[in-house]
């Protein structure tokens, strides 16, 4: 195990390595650089005043020379400066990075706790009433959009209601106080809390009932053991591999972030410091985020597979 | 189906041939023997919810298809003298700003989203199945190469993808499932390959390999079997989710404008952020 | 019918928003205002640097003042630092006198020197400002005494009087020793920026807002208010939402939300021209639109009024030229009603090849403009022209149009206003002036003649004389299809007295007396 873990870290270099470069040259395919997305698309400047940006911004260099720098700056930890707001990438992503963990964090923690429970009834009582709506819920989570959803429950908590404030992080102006801040957090963390009880919901349902009608679990209801301990020992151990695996797959976005919602929300995030550098062509931030987002990838895929071998001793890594 | 005597208390013990995940009852159920397609059937159409479930999809999935027999009008006819209509007769949901007939082009965006939903997922499950099979059965090195591609995979963001995909190749139909089948394939990905990896070391895999069963044969008949759960479970997930993707990101980059969607309807992207003039 | 009342209340609004210059009643005041200052086409959310920004003005002049300012009706330019000028004859010299005892935040008094050094830094081609670019032809500036700037031109040029309403005045005693270049990045911007305006920086919170509070030593007198602070939307949407729900006192709007709006409590809709022409560009190196005759078939076919009325409700204004204010139009412009007929007949005799496709690219993708687009295409239809349409974004579509193979009209808007050289950028050809746009490569010499004309022109009525003559020009020509000027909206809580906000390209320029506004309780 300690053998397979160095290789998967030493593999990770060349990998982040390969990740960055293709980023880069996505980027290089994408439309429009960033001093057209700096310009307002009626704006005049003469030919010397465009030259004189481009330089600044560093785009009069050949690709691979950008590339080279990129590199040569980011082994040493700095990401480079951002193209539409001048601040360094590191501090860009740092001093948002906050914000969309506890965001991200809330909702992956509910929705898989919530999913959870409610895969486990909905496969214990299948076909029950309880297992109709839950399935219901489920797809109508999934299937309705999050900028929707977003709209709406500003609409209905925010307006209507007056329950939450109607978007942001905190009130603006006010020093910081932990009550402000759990309000402005329970609507947009709860939209996408949905998601992840949707998904893990019908996983574990699936994996529960795969088990349930097995043979050895009649038996061993059969036999006059506690339903509870039936269900908890062998029916919810077989659900524990996908719902692993889908954890794993979700902590990137604690630190990616959800794009819509923080939109939407005006959450302070990284998801919409993507998106904006997206919409400005700002490639240190595009690249920036993408590499600390491979580095978390990477370490939580590695991670995902070894605690498989906890969850399930008969896998083998090797 | 082959009962094996199993300790109820090893729970590494799973039975080794694919069953229907749902069971009508729990306990004492009378163990006729049926094909499992039958078996399937049966219990679906005794299940009130699936039924309607079905119908319901059947009939949207009908009026997709035959869309230009549902509706007399053309999705993109407009009509300024007819436009922002309430429901009536003519109309069965009214018309939009333009005069065009909603219902009509709810059908004709159905029938787009319907489209890129099962294609794009039927992609991603295909990638996700052979790609996951393998990295799970063979491990080592198979593993290692496949899951690292997976890892890259996972790690760029969609929407830096949708802008170069649009640029390098344009928008479209073609395009927007291909963009979807193949950036999407990756978590259920992961998810086969962790139920391969489980389902490899039963004894009943390490009999057929001690029996010389080819390993292809012992793939596409046991080890598939076995994640056809999880493959469900998400296919019923993506097919719904996979409409969104094309709704939401920065607008005309995916899809072209001029094939309307369901998504677009939903559509409330900060509509004057992209013009700053 | 609902478009009686909405209109009746938008008019209802303007004028009093704009009538209150009078009306201040400086002892009620105090609180905090949260606007959505930089939601929609005149904000530029977090953009640090006014010398690079091309929009966001309404919010820089809440902390920074510049030398002149429109009125907010945009007839004239008023003094704001600057307290009165003098242009010589042939517009070559401008003296500008300024204003005395004006301080900046730190304490320090405003100068002929900070004049100075601003306009040199934005003119620097380090400081990649198209601003500064405005003043590259400033040859060399005097400060004879404190209070006193001289500029210098290389040839006449009345324009630089709308360019200081663009330029933001910056400390020299803060900045002197940052280069050009070290200022376009430097972190000054959104650490502690120091200006002249009522209101002096407190707080960042990026992504969030930012916070400014009143200062004391304003030159007008402390303002009104305690504070102000800027929220951030990424989602326009949402802004509405915050406006509705009180969690701000103002924000931008599109059509659609105005129309929600009405009948709402508390709250007030603002509207105005917005001063951008939306226009079809044509790409007249594309051999089917070097003909004359095809492109005004584009105008015959359209049927404008049609749209203008249905589409936005009427809250738009025909334009026949590049221009739509009354001194800029001359008479007896064609206003090509719609005529279905001459335009196939016009089609046919340029002999226009009608088998394929015409695209027309865009980077509008509101709902709005899509429907303005289905419907322009079944217009063309009409006319035999099959029309596609293809929408990008900002970035893409500033990459696509410099190559004319990549593109056949576009539908764009760009500012016609308020000083009316603000088209000579698109219309004068790249002989006659290298830092011009002209994305279309129209070529006229009596176009390029006009707008030399136009801006070495001092005289107010000679001047407008000359901009009718253009007017007439590109009524007749069609290098571009002119189409309209639509109306754009804002939304204010009925808390906030005195307030005074129109829409405008790029936002603010105009006096918006922000030193008077004030919440009641």
């Amino acid at each position: 195990m300690g053998r397979y873990i160095l290789r998967r870290l030493l593999i990770a270099i060349p990998i982040l390595f390969a990740i960055t470069l293709i980023v880069f040259s996505i980027q290089q395919l994408s439309p429009g650089d960033p001093l057209n997305a700096y310009l307002p698309p009626d704006f005049a400047v003469p030919e010397a005043q465009k030259e004189a940006m481009r330089k600044q911004l560093g785009l009069d260099k050949p690709f691979l020379t950008r590339y080279g720098y990129w590199l040569k700056e980011a082994v040493q930890g700095n990401l480079g400066t951002s193209i539409r707001t001048h601040e360094t990438v590191v501090h860009a992503i740092s001093s948002r990075v906050g914000a969309t963990l506890l965001l991200m964090g809330t909702a992956l923690f509910v929705g898989t706790l919530l999913g959870v429970i409610f895969g486990v009834v909905a496969a214990v009582r299948q076909y029950s009433i309880l297992d109709g709506f839950l399935t219901l819920f489920a797809f109508m989570g999934i299937s309705t959009p999050v900028y929707l959803t977003g709209l709406l429950a500003l609409y209905v908590f925010a307006l209507r209601l007056g329950w939450f404030p109607a978007g942001g992080y905190s009130t603006p102006g006010q020093p910081f106080s932990v009550v402000d801040r759990i309000e402005h957090l329970i609507l947009p963390a709860a939209i996408i809390a949905v998601n992840y009880i949707a998904q893990t919901m019908r996983y574990t349902r699936s994996a529960m009932l795969e088990v349930l009608g097995q043979d050895y679990v009649r038996t061993a209801r059969a036999k006059g053991l506690n339903d509870r301990i039936v269900i908890a020992r062998h029916a919810f151990r077989n659900a524990l591999l996908p719902i692993v695996t889908l954890i794993g797959a979700s902590i990137p976005a604690l630190i990616g972030g959800a794009i819509f919602i923080e939109s939407i929300f005006g959450w302070p995030g990284v998801g919409r410091l993507l998106l904006s550098g997206v919409e400005a062509r700002d490639y240190p931030i595009i690249i920036g985020i993408t590499f600390v987002l491979a580095i978390v990838t990477l370490v939580a895929n590695l991670a995902t597979d070894v605690v498989y071998a906890f969850v399930d001793p008969r896998i083998r890594l090797d | 189906m082959i009962d094996q005597a199993t300790d109820p208390n090893e729970s590494q013990m799973v039975q080794p041939v694919y069953r229907a995940p749902a069971d009508d009852s729990l306990l004492g159920a009378k163990d006729v023997v049926r094909s499992p397609a039958r078996e399937v059937l049966r219990r679906f159409m005794h299940h009130r919810l699936a039924m309607t479930g079905l119908i319901v999809f059947l009939i949207i999935a009908l009026m997709a298809i035959f869309a230009p027999v549902v509706t007399q009008y053309d999705p993109n006819q407009i009509d300024l003298r007819a436009r922002g209509q309430s429901p009536s007769m003519e109309h069965w949901l009214g018309t939009d700003r333009t005069g065009r007939d909603i219902f009509t082009r709810t059908v004709y965006a159905g029938r787009v989203s319907l489209l890129v939903g099962v294609l794009a997922v039927l992609i991603s499950v295909a990638i996700a199945i052979i790609l996951g099979a393998c990295a799970g059965f063979f491990g080592g090195k198979t593993d290692m190469i496949i899951m690292r591609f997976t890892d890259v995979m996972m790690t760029f963001p969609p929407v830096v993808i949708f802008v170069a995909v649009a640029a390098a190749a344009g928008p479209g139909l073609v395009n927007t499932i291909l963009v979807i089948g193949l950036l999407f394939w990756m978590i259920p990905c992961r998810l086969v390959r962790a139920k391969v990896l489980s389902v490899r070391e039963t004894e009943y895999i390490t009999a057929a390999e001690a029996v010389g069963v080819p390993t292809r044969r012992i793939v596409a008949l046991h080890a598939i079997p076995n994640v056809l759960d999880v493959i469900i479970v998400y296919v019923t997930l993506g097919i719904a989710q996979a409409i969104l993707p094309q709704a939401g990101l920065i607008p005309g980059v995916v899809s072209s404008r001029r094939t309307s969607k369901l998504g677009q309807y939903a559509q409330r992207r900060a509509e004057y952020q992209h013009a700053r003039i | 019918m609902q478009w009686i009342g909405i209109v009746a209340l938008m008019i209802g609004l303007i004028a009093p928003s704009v009538a209150l210059a009078q009306d201040s009643s400086p002892e009620s005041g105090g609180g905090v205002l949260i606007g959505a200052f930089d939601v929609g086409p005149g904000g530029c959310p977090e953009c640090p640097n006014p010398l690079q920004a091309g929009a966001g003005f309404t919010w820089y002049e809440k902390y920074f003042s510049k030398l002149m300012l429109y009125t907010p009706d945009f007839s004239e330019i008023q003094g704001e630092l600057a307290e009165s000028w003098e242009l010589n004859e042939d517009a070559t010299q401008y003296t500008i006198h300024l204003r005395d005892g004006v301080l900046w935040h730190d304490g320090e008094p405003f100068t002929a020197a900070d004049v100075k050094f601003t306009i040199e830094t934005a003119a620097h081609p380090d400081s990649a400002s198209y601003i500064g670019a405005k003043f590259v032809g400033v040859t060399s500036i005097e400060t004879p005494d404190d209070l006193t700037v001289i500029l210098n031109l290389d040839e006449g040029n009345v324009t630089l009087l709308d360019a200081f309403t663009f330029l933001v005045m910056l400390p020299e005693h803060a900045l002197a020793d940052i280069s050009p270049a070290d200022l376009t990045t430097s972190s000054w911007w959104l650490d502690n920026p120091i200006g002249t305006g009522p209101f002096k920086w407190k707080a960042y919170e990026p992504g969030q807002y930012i916070e400014l509070e009143a200062f004391e030593d304003y030159w007008r007198g402390r303002p009104q208010l305690d504070g102000i602070i800027n929220r951030f939307f990424p989602e326009a949407g949402s802004s509405v939402i915050a406006l509705r729900s009180g969690d701000i006192q103002f924000t931008y709007m599109t059509l659609d939300e105005a129309l929600g709006l009405e009948g709402e409590e508390g709250l007030s809709v603002i509207a105005g021209p917005s001063q951008v022409l939306n226009y079809l560009g044509f790409d007249l190196t594309d051999p089917r639109f070097t003909d004359q005759r095809v492109r005004q078939a584009f105008m015959y076919a359209i049927d404008r009024p049609t749209i203008v009325e249905q589409l936005y409700g009427g809250q738009a204004t025909m334009a026949n030229c590049g221009f739509i204010l009354p001194q800029f139009v001359p008479d007896g412009l064609n206003d090509y009603a719609q005529d279905v007929e001459m335009a196939s007949q016009l089609l046919s005799d340029a002999g226009f090849d009608a088998s394929q496709p015409v695209e027309i690219l865009t980077y509008y993708g509101d709902q709005l403009s899509q429907d303005v687009l289905v419907t322009i295409q079944q217009f063309m239809a009409d006319a035999g022209v099959n029309v596609e349409i293809r929408v990008v974004d900002v970035p893409t579509y500033n990459q696509i149009t410099p190559d004319p193979e990549q593109w056949d009209i576009t539908f764009a808007g760009a500012a016609n206003g308020p000083d009316p050289d603000v088209l000579s950028s698109h219309f004068e050809s790249i002989e006659s002036n290298p830092s011009v746009l002209n994305r279309s490569n129209i070529k006229d010499d009596q176009l390029d003649a006009l707008f030399a004309d136009g801006r070495s022109t001092v005289d107010t009525d000679a001047r407008a004389e000359v901009y009718q003559q253009i007017c007439q020009i590109m009524n007749d020509q069609v290098y571009w299809a002119p189409l309209w000027v639509a109306t754009r909206f804002g939304g204010a809580s009925d808390q906030i007295e005195n307030f005074v906000w129109v829409p405008a390209p790029g936002g603010g320029r105009y006096y918006d007396q922000a030193e008077l506004w004030s919440l009641a309780a």
